[in-house]
């Protein structure tokens, strides 16, 4: 799979755009087409091309590395939703505001972004698990 | 629209569960893949097919086509991932432990304990 | 927060709480007996009047159910029984069980039935007593199948679990027959409305199903057989469970619900009954076991018998002797139950023809047995002599039937006793197996239970007069006109005792002595092996005719169910599609995309390679993305996109590893799944068309377009229903994402291991 110069190539190009895109899809998502499911998917195909270039390498098989990262992402959507009740709001009260940051304007802060990050977090988890599982060789 | 529309989906929904009734393994696999797509288009078309923009907002007055659909289809598209890849999952697990593909050959029966 | 709810939650706190210790960690049987100790502490300032025994907390609100505790009288003489007992028990098991017997779970499974007991007695609400009724036969089950290892406990914990569940059942219908008849399910509001019951056709039924509980949980003719096998419990379970609290549920419910349901004519006659000749066969029974558990347990369901005879009839006088003489019976059964765990811990056998002078070699244990068993024989001036000569006096008075059976019943109980204390005298073997009296920490429980069946005897008034007068005012409402006391003057029922206990002692040594008679096998036994053998091949017969392991016949199953149900809706509707569609006109491209779709939706069947096949159905899943782009929507073509993007090299993976692919493996005709799919498709299609002009409310989109900017601050509002709106949905359909990951990742890893094993 590791034979061919142009794909290589054109991987190693491509992987860093496809990550900028899937930040920029993120941070873009609740005003503009984007979002967590997206860029969790955009994210995971850069995994994808990488695997296709470079095989597993020396990574040990077997491991439930990115189950952890199911785990944290599904922990972090829950706390999200479960923190307003602390406060003594309902359950999946979401907030917002805006702050001005030097350089950048008026920046919206929303507990949905942590919501959604809770959700990138589990599709790339997600996608990465199955990808290893299926592509591994014994 | 509408037409050209509800026509792609008799024909996904079709082909789809023809394959699923199929009895090669990879077949009901792609049927189901297809069948998944063909809701998800039905679903689109259940929310109107009106001219209008997408559904962001502050471009304008322009009217927008009904997000709620297109939200109910994107978690669906992406748990219709989930599916396929647990059912790739179980073709190949099957596969690799029973040498077949054939899913009359693989039927376990309650007797056959 | 009041005593009574403190009390009653206590058992629930500590059952968890007591998983957590060590598995040989004694600890936690002493933590279990402070809890009963607390939980006692509770009932009495309650009893004393020091704290309200009325707790309510809503629960069901739309079917009228309330989740409250009432301590009346009756339930307080029940409390503080289950849990004095219970300290008891606890205290004793803590040093009975072998150090490398899991504690914890033991203690665990222990105050979980306590708690479901304390809620059985103090539920004012009949749904409430039944949730706690069923909690009672499930913890039984588990305490009954503590040592699942063995065989014989799996088998008693699944048959106590049967017929205890199955008649709870059958009383869960009689209580709902009760309920809408009569209208409400609080206790205290039945018991004013039994003229309504009295009047309703549907009151035999009723009163049969709730009878049906009464005598699964009693175990009571016919339903005697689940006792004898739980005995396969640990013995302090017997002792607690089986003999001094869980079995006495359905005596409890006799005394609770008899003013209400006493109207019925058949509620008296038929309890009655029941008791009268479970008390005389099963005492039969007994005093054919050599096993002295199995003696124990038929001699418990002969005791039950006699304390429903006089529950049944909901009077004052007879229900204040049932109440006392079910005190008795906890306190000498429980005892015995214990001192027999006492001989098998040091001895290591229960067989009485087996034993070895026990006078001799454990003098503390026999002179404990011996007085239980003079108690339960009802030998003056024991506890259960008070107690038996009021059970006489009511049976004397009543037909001469009866009163015979009574008496025959009294003679089988005290033979069965006399064999039991002397028996285990003298014993069998004067080369029998040789023990110890054990340590005080074994020998104290039994003997605080005797001497309370003693003192029962010389003081009964004194000691428990008034609470029982108390508890019999609260069950039927009417006062107790005589008082309990060990001397009534020569009279009908001092001389039957007397036949009796002479009888008795006849019997046992003119017939027992010289011949030990075997034990029999239960018809009731082989009834119910048959029957669930027979249960158990017919459900499987009748899965196997249906479960055939084939895929499409499932799908085709279910698929056939959904067409002809929507046509069937549809036909008895009728089938409008006026125009409701304001869809933009089509434009070459969406036509060309759509001719795409379709063109790949038919490559995906014709396919003659897997790659081709493949490759078919990301074509198809592209051109609906492209749909997706020229239908507005950004979002769903994007994810689309990327999903058949990592779909396809997905496919590729695994397909390497099939074999050859296979389009028709017989060259057959499949008009029938022709048929269906063809049905599927078009019926999707034409509902659409239809749903459209069937719109009978707005649409909810236009409050989330509206509310989107102004309340969660998006402007795309697909994201802002994923994330905030519908955000619940959305952390649901992630767990699916996350369950699906483990998943996969676990049959690979099993696969894998599999393979490196081979």
């Amino acid at each position: 799979m590791n034979d061919s110069l142009i794909l290589a190539t054109a991987v190693r190009i491509t992987r860093p755009v496809l990550f900028l895109f899937a930040v920029v899809l993120f941070l873009k998502g609740h005003n503009a087409p984007g979002g967590g499911f997206i860029a969790g998917l955009v994210t995971a195909v850069a995994v994808l091309l990488g695997l296709l270039v470079h095989g597993h390498g020396n990574r040990k098989t077997g491991r439930p590395t990115f189950l952890y990262v199911v785990a944290a992402g599904l922990g972090l959507a829950l706390l999200t939703a479960l923190a307003p009740t602390l406060l003594g709001w309902p359950f999946f009260t979401h907030s917002f505001g805006f702050i001005d940051l030097p350089l950048l304007g008026s920046v919206e802060l929303a507990s949905a972004a942590l919501f959604d990050l809770g959700v990138y977090v589990v599709v790339v988890g997600n996608v990465v698990t199955v990808l290893y599982a299926l592509t591994e060789r014994r | 629209m509408h037409f050209a529309v509800l026509t792609v989906v008799a024909v996904f929904i079709t082909c789809g569960v023809y394959l699923l009734l199929d009895r090669t393994l990879l077949r009901v696999i792609i049927g189901l893949g297809l069948l998944s797509n063909g809701v998800n288009l039905a679903l689109l078309a259940s929310g109107g097919l009106g001219a209008g923009a997408a559904p962001i907002l502050g471009h304008g007055s322009a009217a927008i086509v009904d997000p709620l659909p297109q939200a109910l289809i994107l978690t669906a598209i992406v748990i219709g991932f989930g599916v396929t890849a647990l059912m790739l999952t179980l073709a190949f697990a099957s596969y690799q432990s029973q040498l077949s593909d054939d899913l009359e050959d693989l039927h376990g029966r309650l007797d056959d304990e | 927060m009041p005593a009574v709810f403190l009390a009653a939650a206590l058992p629930f706190v500590v059952s968890p709480v007591l998983l957590l210790f060590r598995r040989p960690d004694r600890r936690a049987g002493l933590l279990s007996a402070a809890a009963c100790a607390g939980a006692f502490a509770c009932f009495v300032s309650v009893a004393l009047g020091a704290s309200p025994a009325t707790v309510a907390l809503p629960w069901i609100g739309p079917l009228g159910l309330s989740f409250s505790l009432h301590a009346d009288a009756l339930a307080l003489f029940f409390a503080l029984l289950i849990t004095g007992v219970g300290f008891l028990v606890a205290a004793f098991a803590t040093s009975y069980l072998d150090s490398n017997e899991n504690f914890p779970r033991f203690f665990s499974f222990l105050m979980l039935f306590t708690g479901s007991m304390l809620g059985v007695v103090l539920s004012s609400n009949l749904m409430a007593l039944f949730v706690f009724w069923e909690m009672t036969s499930f913890s039984s089950f588990l305490l009954i199948g503590f040592w699942h290892h063995r065989e014989r406990s799996r088998y008693g914990a699944l048959k106590a679990l049967v017929v205890t569940g199955g008649g709870g059942l059958a009383m869960l219908l009689g209580f709902v027959m009760v309920g809408i008849v009569c209208g409400s399910f609080e206790i205290a509001v039945l018991a004013e409305r039994g003229a309504l019951l009295a009047a309703s056709p549907w009151a035999t039924p009723a009163v049969l199903l709730i009878i049906a509980g009464v005598v699964t949980k009693s175990a009571q003719l016919p339903f005697h057989l689940w006792l004898p096998s739980a005995m396969e419990a640990p013995t302090p379970v017997s002792a607690f469970l089986h003999a001094a609290t869980m079995v006495k549920a359905g005596l409890f419910l006799v005394a609770r619900l008899g003013p209400l349901l006493s109207v019925v004519p058949l509620w008296t006659p038929t309890l009655a009954l029941v008791g009268l000749l479970t008390m005389t066969w099963c005492g039969w029974l007994a005093l054919r076991q050599k096993d002295l558990k199995a003696l124990l347990a038929f001699s418990t369901v002969s005791q039950l018998g006699l304390i429903l005879v006089l529950l049944a009839p909901a009077e004052p006088d007879t229900t204040a002797a049932g109440l006392l003489h079910l005190l008795n019976h906890a306190c000498f059964k429980g005892a015995l139950f214990l001192l027999v765990g006492v001989l098998e811990h040091e001895l290591h056998t229960r067989d009485l023809s087996l034993m070895g002078p026990l006078r001799r070699n454990m003098p503390f244990t026999w002179l404990l047995i011996a007085l239980a068993a003079l108690s339960m024989a009802g030998v003056p001036p024991m506890g259960g002599f008070v107690s038996k000569e009021l059970f006489l006096d009511h049976l004397l008075n009543g037909h001469p039937l009866l009163a015979l059976l009574a008496v025959a019943g009294a003679v089988l109980t005290a033979a069965y006793c006399f064999a039991l204390a002397a028996g285990l005298a003298a014993g069998r073997r004067p080369d029998g197996p040789r023990g110890q009296d054990p340590s005080l920490s074994l020998l104290l429980p039994p003997a605080l239970l005797v001497a309370a069946t003693i003192g029962l005897g010389f003081f009964p008034d004194q000691l428990v007069g008034a609470p029982m007068a108390a508890a019999t005012l609260a069950a039927t409402g009417g006062s107790v006109t005589g008082h309990f006391a060990v001397w009534h003057g020569v009279g009908p029922s001092l001389l039957a005792s007397a036949f009796a206990i002479s009888m008795g002692l006849a019997l046992w040594w003119g017939w027992w002595q010289k011949r030990v008679p075997p034990a029999p096998t239960l018809v009731a036994d082989r009834v119910y092996d048959h029957a669930l053998e027979q249960l158990e091949a017919w459900a499987r017969r009748l899965t196997a005719s249906y479960m055939s392991g084939i895929l499409w016949r499932y799908c085709s199953v279910i698929l056939l169910t959904v067409i002809v149900g929507v046509a069937v809706v549809v036909a008895s509707q009728g089938f409008v599609m006026q125009d409701g569609w304001s869809s933009r006109h089509a434009g070459p491209w969406d036509l060309a995309v759509c001719a795409t779709a379709i063109l790949a939706a038919v490559a995906t069947l014709k396919a003659r390679t897997r790659l081709a096949a493949i490759l078919a159905l990301g074509a198809s899943g592209f051109s609906l993305a492209l749909l997706f782009a020229l239908s507005a929507a950004p979002d769903l073509a994007l994810t689309q996109i990327m999903v058949e993007t990592i779909s396809v090299p997905l496919f590729l993976a695994v397909f390497a590893f099939l074999p050859p692919y296979q389009v028709d493996r017989v060259r057959r005709a499949r008009p029938l799944h022709a048929l269906l799919a063809v049905a599927a498709g078009l019926g999707t299609a034409l509902l659409l068309a239809a749903s459209r002009s069937q719109r009978v409310a707005e649409p909810i989109s236009s409050y989330f377009v509206d509310k989107s900017v102004d309340a969660a601050g998006g402007h795309n509002v697909v994201n802002v229903i994923l994330v905030d709106f519908r955000g619940l949905d959305t952390l649901g359909e992630i767990t699916v994402l996350g369950v699906a990951a483990i998943a996969c990742y676990a049959i690979i890893k099993l696969l894998s291991e599999k393979e490196a094993g081979r």
